[in-house]
């Protein structure tokens, strides 16, 4: 009797009243315990990477840019994409404006926190000189596609508490400035290349060749014509006409002579995030392949014998991954076949990186910028011929007035860029005008009406966002 | 039972055994009142002789001077007399205890029902009947006031309802975990756990703690409430073994009428024309699809075939209870086999339960509770999205693809189609079917030993280590479907993909308990005094492979592609000190305080512990003097409590903020670990505290025949751990924790109940409750709303609807464009006549988001139930019945979108606007114009919240019982048969086709799994 009572006191003592409550999570480390070394550093900005490869960055939102342009269909609303093109049924609650603005400020936010911590860090000086570069450039390079859909957006550069993060929205000068100042930073710190287990890391030349296009975008055209002369001052060239659809294959993936910067994709790994969503190749031919499809348009819109077509479309009839392609599906009776990789055995997520900058942009940045510069001279010509000669098209006689050789350097850019996530963010750019007349291009599809208003230029502003922070508005004119 | 010892003794009595004796007389009075008791039974002790009394109450019967009289009557005490040298024996029985000094479980221990001082709903294993529920929660439905049940689903394996008491107290933005945050601890027997895993057999009463008085006990974990079960135990005596078993038939209580092939492609050719597009389907394929001459056409809807009519359901239950002085046992086994409505989906489950109570010495007692279950579930795989995709795709898919051609394959797609005729997918009966099958195995065990010490009388010391383990094991996988769309054949559904899920759940509990009775002249004092420590893991493992080219080899190392693992695991810790102290003076003047001091893992250092206290009186009034006289008042109590009960649902990591390794990205061809914030945390958050206020009164009159109990009752909870949403400039990071707020619920409760007996053989009895809470956010820092549809906004209830006004249809085009009239429309220039009319609600010309207000409130107001049990000689007839008044819930989403693609509607649409059918509330049809219908990203219209009050037969039962001397020949003490219906019928306004209860959340997506209506026929054997 007493020894049981002794006991049970003693388990009461010995479970009961150890107080354990101390219990840290188990599959992820604190924050305090992080960015203290390299290693923290290197994930810490892999993980800025991380969110290039979402869905609403280039895992399919730059790919499926082209369905807001002349280029291209995608029949179903789900995709969201269909309403945006449409024009109507599109308003500041719907689901893309969110989701972009959401992940590109993810990006932003991943950067800020590298380029925070990371200075703190005791490392090998180089190696932490780097992942600044990089955090720098990836910061630069979502603030550009926020400028690009949104006009002004807040510029975040620092942590922000909840009660901080109430902020307006900075005049787009001002963010653009900053992405100027970033790239700058970028290129004054990084390498020209890797080695192999680095590949796919932004380069010295990546962030001079989107300094030329945020240049660009922003019709700061000197500034934009010397910043590409600088990256064709480097080693970079063009790939023969024969590896030009090849190079948005995995055989061809960071190509160092064309290539210039890529968002990586491995393939279907079961991670989401690792594989692209678009290069499944029977499956992109039999369901994405109905859903997301080239207007006839743009096969209408190529010069005749223009090899990048063939590269770029599947036509009815023509033979692909061993089958012959049957376009019953497909409500525009065409598909893509741009970097998709012919492989009838792919039907998940394929493994072709995303080519965000090439050497054949940075010419045609060149021809158009130093075109508006000084027009059309002998350095605008060499440019654009470059790209010509290697479409298999014969170089353009030297007799444009300034106006029309813009017009043939838009032409050649929707013909080089096919689903390289260019032409609507050129449509935008351009304006009014062009935006207006390439929505009423489209007609081919039945049924489907793009209509035209001044307030697609910019998108708007979420509404969840400007709920939470009204300071947000006033909201994009005319939403 | 009464009634068939009325028969045995009829029968004795009319055969006339009478054995030699001498005669005794006498006459049975109630005690308290001194009146007589005809009809009550006087037996000899084992022996089959016995008498009724007369109306005077007198009796008479022969007996030997070595018996032993038994006198009984239905709500008294029996009592035993020995007959001796007597010849008159004069009784007066007493009420029976079962009123009188009914216990109740309370919180660690037990209480006398009528010196109850907080708010207890109590329900017995002999007011849940034979109702045959397939989950243990749900006998509480309709039979406790204040207590909300919401069965969202009727799937097998997963139809615990959602159990709300006293309304949401809580706010969470996710609406997804609001569910989870809101519901009750759950202790069987004491040990924090599941109704899901007991058998409504086991189940000897359910005690409904409601109020911060009788709950606070259970300090950090009761703000919700708390539900005690309590399962049968052994007593002493020889054993008795139970068998019930019945077999039933469900169907779903409401079925979705979609529209049929031809119906659809009618509609769409309207919905084409009206949007000035051409028309899809010629005159041709009209009359093919109309007479159904076309096999490659399906003429039905997928319910057909989807839903099952009849789906059977086999439930064994075999106790065996018993003892002696030393150990005393119930022990039994479960087993319930159960088919499920939907096609594709089963449920089988196995329950044992072992009670064992030891009497060591007089100072020393020890037992062991084990219980387990083992539930094996199905459902199909359906591209990994399970039977919810299923029944959403029976709803929205369009209705052109058959579910096999022809050619033996599974129907994707129609080549007689054009992709703009009909979208190209799968018949979901086919995927159903072929697309592979999720496997759920549940183990869960529940061993809680105690051992009770008593050095001296009266002073107890209790132990108690008890382990919860939960075990769920899921294979999941998807099979490569071959296909075809009548000409091409092809494999679909990816790649032949197979996920072994291991999910385990282990909360460790130790219990130390020490309670002294001390009585002093009148005043009794109770005192108890105790410590527990709870720790809880989960851990989850996740296993994968790829490259399956069928189901037949389906282990992961028979796949062909690269695995992939995952897996992770979490904890918390409790460590709570708590005791009480009841007061009892004369029976009459009763208080109570409680205090609970809880430490939990889950807060940071700066806030981790919290002090819950509460406080309760009570008056028995019927004790005092003064109300003595009056007979018809057997007890009249009035009791208030006010008390504090803590909220720690924050998820176990919420103070700290981490970094998540799991943002990899590509380098070199190879995947590359990298590390980001992903949330963010509060160190600082605190409790979220629950205040109660409870006023409430007991009373039993005439005879305690009549009883009442009523409540009123303030829930304030203060502090509330919310995440509003923040800006997606911090980085789309999710919200951190922060106490913020205040909500209060505020209501009343009300039951009653009436017993008697007319004549000898008739009993009755009725009851009905009726519960009625107020849900008001008082203050919040800032409203928010989630999923684009329902707001918390200061003055109004959680979770209010926040929307657009929908005034009716447009009746022309020229209204349609009228912007100076009614505003102009989110539908722009695409509004037309029988689109729906937005309000402009501040009439600036505009319908815009400034233009959403209240329209509903999906919590619900009123509650209520009303029972009805009788027992005629054999018969014993039962029915329940349960009913909500005042809920909104949002409809819609799928079936409902007005043919802007290729998606089905529900038939409603049958009845929509055209020109010639102005007067209705249903939109035209239009090809992609997303205005006319509820969108599953928001806004919320008003044209899609409808009323979800209803009315619904819950219970029906008709039993025979078979006379005891004939079961007695053939060697069992009872034989019952009967025959049992549940939710035989509903009554309700909502959308025809769905059923009201579905919607566990604000809105229902016509996606749930379906409700059974059931028809049972059932056997109780007891020997």
């Amino acid at each position: 009797m007493k020894k049981i009572f002794i006991l049970l006191f003693l388990t009461a003592v010995s479970f009961g009243c150890s107080d354990n409550l101390e219990r840290l999570p188990l599959t992820t480390i604190g924050e305090p315990a992080f960015w203290k070394t390299s290693n923290d550093a290197i994930n810490g900005v892999n993980g800025v990477y991380n969110v290039l490869a979402d869905n609403n960055m280039y895992r399919d939102f730059m790919r499926h840019s082209d369905a807001l342009s002349d280029n291209a269909y995608s029949q179903y609303s789900f995709n969201y994409y269909l309403e945006i093109s449409e024009g109507k049924s599109y308003d500041a609650s719907s689901v893309l404006p969110k989701s972009i603005w959401t992940k590109a400020y993810e990006g932003i936010v991943r950067a800020n926190t590298v380029i925070e911590k990371v200075p703190t860090i005791e490392m090998d000086a180089i190696l932490k000189t780097r992942i600044l570069g990089e955090a720098h450039f990836l910061r630069a390079l979502f603030y550009f596609h926020l400028t690009n859909l949104y006009g002004n957006v807040p510029l975040v550069l620092k942590h922000q508490t909840v009660e901080e993060s109430l902020v307006p929205r900075d005049p787009k000068a001002t963010v653009v400035a900053q992405i100027i100042t970033d790239l700058s930073t970028a290129a004054n710190s990084l390498p020209t290349s890797y080695t192999a287990s680095d590949v796919g890391r932004v380069t010295k030349g990546a962030a001079l060749a989107l300094k030329s296009r945020v240049f660009l975008y922003n019709k700061m055209y000197s500034e934009a014509a010397t910043a590409s002369k600088e990256v064709m001052a480097m080693s970079y060239s063009l790939l023969p006409t024969k590896d030009f659809g090849a190079q948005f294959l995995p055989d061809k993936e960071n190509n160092a002579q064309e290539s210039i910067f890529e968002v990586q994709f491995l393939g279907n790994t079961g991670i989401t995030g690792a594989g692209s969503a678009f290069n499944g190749s029977s499956g992109a031919l039999r369901n994405f392949g109905n859903s997301y499809t080239p207007l006839k348009n743009l096969v209408d819109s190529f010069e005749p014998g223009d090899i990048r077509l063939a590269a770029s479309v599947l036509q009815p009839g023509e033979t692909f991954a061993g089958t012959t392609y049957d376009p019953q599906n497909s409500p525009t009776k065409l598909a893509f076949k741009k970097s998709i990789i012919p492989d009838a055995n792919i039907t998940g997520d394929g493994g072709a990186n995303f080519v965000v900058i090439r050497y054949a942009e940075i010419l045609l940045n060149y021809a158009e910028a130093q075109n508006e510069v000084s027009g059309p001279d002998a350095t605008v010509y060499d440019a654009i011929n470059k790209i010509r000669t290697r479409a298999g098209l014969a170089a353009l006689p030297q007799t444009f007035s300034k106006e029309t050789l813009r017009e043939a350097i838009k032409k050649e850019r929707r013909a080089e860029f096919v689903l390289e996530g260019h032409r609507y963010f050129d449509l935008l750019r351009y304006g009014a005008t062009d935006m207006k007349a390439a929505m009423e291009r489209v007609t081919s599809v039945v049924g489907h009406v793009r209509l035209y208003n001044e307030r697609l230029l910019l998108w708007p502003v979420p509404q969840v966002e400007t709920t939470i922070n009204p300071n947000l508005l006033p909201q994009n004119s005319g939403w | 039972m009464r009634s068939t010892l009325f028969l045995i003794f009829m029968l004795c009595f009319s055969m006339g055994v009478m054995a030699q004796g001498k005669t005794i007389t006498g006459k049975v009075i109630d005690e308290q009142s001194g009146e007589a008791i005809p009809g009550a039974t006087i037996l000899v002790k084992n022996s089959s002789k016995g008498v009724i009394t007369n109306v005077e109450g007198q009796y008479s019967i022969e007996a030997q001077p070595t018996e032993t009289l038994v006198f009984s009557f239905v709500g008294y005490q029996t009592k035993e007399v020995q007959i001796s040298n007597q010849s008159k024996i004069d009784i007066s029985l007493k009420v029976s205890s079962a009123l009188l000094n009914e216990l109740v479980v309370v919180g660690y221990g037990t209480q006398q029902k009528k010196n109850l001082t907080g708010a207890v709903g109590i329900v017995t294993s002999e007011e849940i009947g034979n109702q045959s529920v397939t989950s243990a929660a749900n006998a509480l439905s309709g039979r406790v006031s204040g207590v909300q049940l919401i069965q969202g689903s009727g799937q097998p394996g997963n139809d615990a309802p959602t159990i709300q008491i006293r309304g949401v107290g809580t706010v969470r933005t996710s609406v997804d975990s609001q569910n989870d945050d809101s519901a009750p601890l759950v202790l069987v027997d004491g040990v924090q756990s599941t109704l899901n895993d007991v058998n409504p057999n086991d189940i000897e009463s359910f005690s409904v703690l409601k109020d911060a008085a009788s709950a606070s006990i259970y300090g950090a974990r009761a703000a919700n409430g708390v539900i005690l079960v309590t399962t049968k135990r052994g007593t002493e005596r020889k054993p008795r073994v139970t068998l019930n078993s019945y077999m039933a038939f469900q169907s779903a209580t409401a079925t979705p009428s979609m529209l049929n092939p031809y119906e659809f492609a009618m509609l769409k050719n309207e919905a084409q024309t009206n949007t000035g597009r051409p028309i899809l389907y010629n005159d041709q394929l009209l009359e093919t699809l109309k007479n159904g001459s076309d096999p490659r056409f399906p003429t039905g809807s997928y319910f057909d075939t989807g839903f099952r009519k009849a789906a059977p359901l086999n439930n064994t239950y075999l106790s065996i209870t018993g003892g002696g002085s030393n150990v005393r046992y119930m022990v039994s086994a479960g087993y319930q086999d159960q088919q499920g409505i939907v096609i594709q989906t089963n449920s089988k489950r196995y329950n044992f339960r072992s009670n064992i109570d030891m009497t060591i010495n007089k100072h020393v007692r020890a037992g062991l509770n084990i219980a387990g279950s083992y539930t094996n579930s199905n459902e199909p795989n359906y591209s990994g999205y399970g039977v919810t995709q299923f029944v959403r795709d029976m709803i929205r898919y369009n209705p052109l693809i058959p579910e096999k051609y022809e050619n033996g394959y599974w129907g994707f797609g129609n080549s007689l189609l054009t992709s703009a005729q009909a979208s190209n997918n799968v018949n979901p009966i086919a995927m159903a079917k072929a697309g592979g099958n999720d496997n759920t195995q549940y183990y869960r065990a529940t061993p809680n030993f105690y051992l009770e010490l008593e050095p001296i009388k009266d002073l107890v010391f209790k132990a108690n280590a008890s382990v919860f383990y939960a075990d769920r094991k899921q294979t999941k996988f998807q099979n490569k479907i071959t296909v075809s769309d009548g000409v091409k054949v092809y494999d679909t559904n990816g790649l032949g993909q197979l996920q072994d899920i291991n999910y385990t759940e282990n909360t460790r509990t130790f219990e130390l308990t020490g309670r002294y009775t001390k009585k002093i002249k009148d005043s009794q004092f109770f005192f108890l005094g105790g410590l527990t420590r709870q720790t809880f893991r989960d851990d989850y493992m996740l296993a994968g492979n790829q490259g399956y080219d069928n189901d037949i080899l389906t282990e992961l190392d028979a796949g062909t592609l690269t695995p992939t693992v995952q897996g992770r695991a979490s904890e918390w810790a409790l460590a709570s000190l708590f005791g009480r102290v009841n007061y009892d003076f004369k029976g009459k003047y009763l208080a109570e305080f409680n205090i609970r001091r809880d430490g939990s893992s889950r807060f940071g250092d700066n806030n981790r512990y919290g002090t819950f206290p509460s406080v309760s009186v009570g008056w028995n009034v019927a004790n005092e003097e003064f109300l003595k006289p009056i007979k018809q008042i057997n007890e009249l109590k009035f009791r208030a409590s006010w008390g504090q009960l803590g909220n720690q649902n924050i998820g176990n990591y919420a103070s700290i903020s981490t970094i998540s390794l799991k943002q990899p990205y590509v380098f070199g061809n190879a995947l590359v670990a990298g590390a980001a914030a992903t949330a963010l945390s509060n160190p600082n958050i605190r409790w979220e505290t629950t205040t109660t206020s409870d006023i409430g009164i007991d009373a039993l009159f005439f005879k305690y025949k009549l009883s009442l109990t009523a409540d009123y009752y303030i829930r304030k909870s203060t502090d509330l751990l919310v995440s509003p949403p923040i800006a997606a400039t911090l980085g789309n990071l999710t919200p951190p924790v922060q106490n913020s707020g205040e909500v209060q619920n505020k209501g009343y409760e009300f039951s009653i109940g009436y017993n008697t007996r007319i004549g000898n053989d008739l009993s009755i009895a009725v009851s009905a409750n009726w519960s009625h809470n107020d849900n008001k956010v008082l203050n919040i820092d800032s409203e928010f709303i989630s999923a684009n549809k329902v707001i918390t906004r200061q003055g109004l209830p959680i979770n209010s609807f926040y929307g657009y006004q929908i005034a009716g249809l447009f009746q022309s085009d020229e209204d349609a464009k009228n912007a100076t009239k009614y505003g102009a429309q989110p539908g722009g220039v695409d509004v037309r006549a029988g689109d729906y009319i937005y309000t402009d609600v501040n009439k600036d010309g505009v319908v815009d988001s400034d233009d959403r207000v209240i329209i509903g409130n999906p919590n619900i107001r009123n509650t209520y139930g009303f029972s009805l049990n009788m027992d005629y000689k054999g018969f014993d007839f039962r029915t329940l019945f349960q009913g909500v008044l005042g809920r909104e819930v949002e409809n819609g989403v799928y079936g409902t979108d007005g043919l802007r693609g290729l998606s089905n509607l529900t038939s409603l649409y049958m009845n929509r606007w055209t020109p010639e059918n102005p007067n209705t509330n249903i939109p035209r049809v239009a090809t992609n114009y997303k205005y006319n219908t509820s969108l599953f990203v928001g806004p919320a219209i008003s044209a899609a919240i409808l009323n979800a009050s209803y009315l619904r037969m819950k219970h029906l039962e008709l039993g025979y019982t078979v006379p005891s001397e004939i079961v007695n020949k053939i060697g069992f003490s009872k034989v019952r048969v009967y025959v049992a219906g549940q939710n035989l019928l509903t009554f309700t306004k909502f959308v025809k086709g769905f059923d009201p209860e579905d919607a566990t959340s604000f809105n229902n997506v016509n996606d749930s799994y379906p409700q059974a209506k059931t028809w049972s026929f059932g056997v109780n054997l007891g020997f």
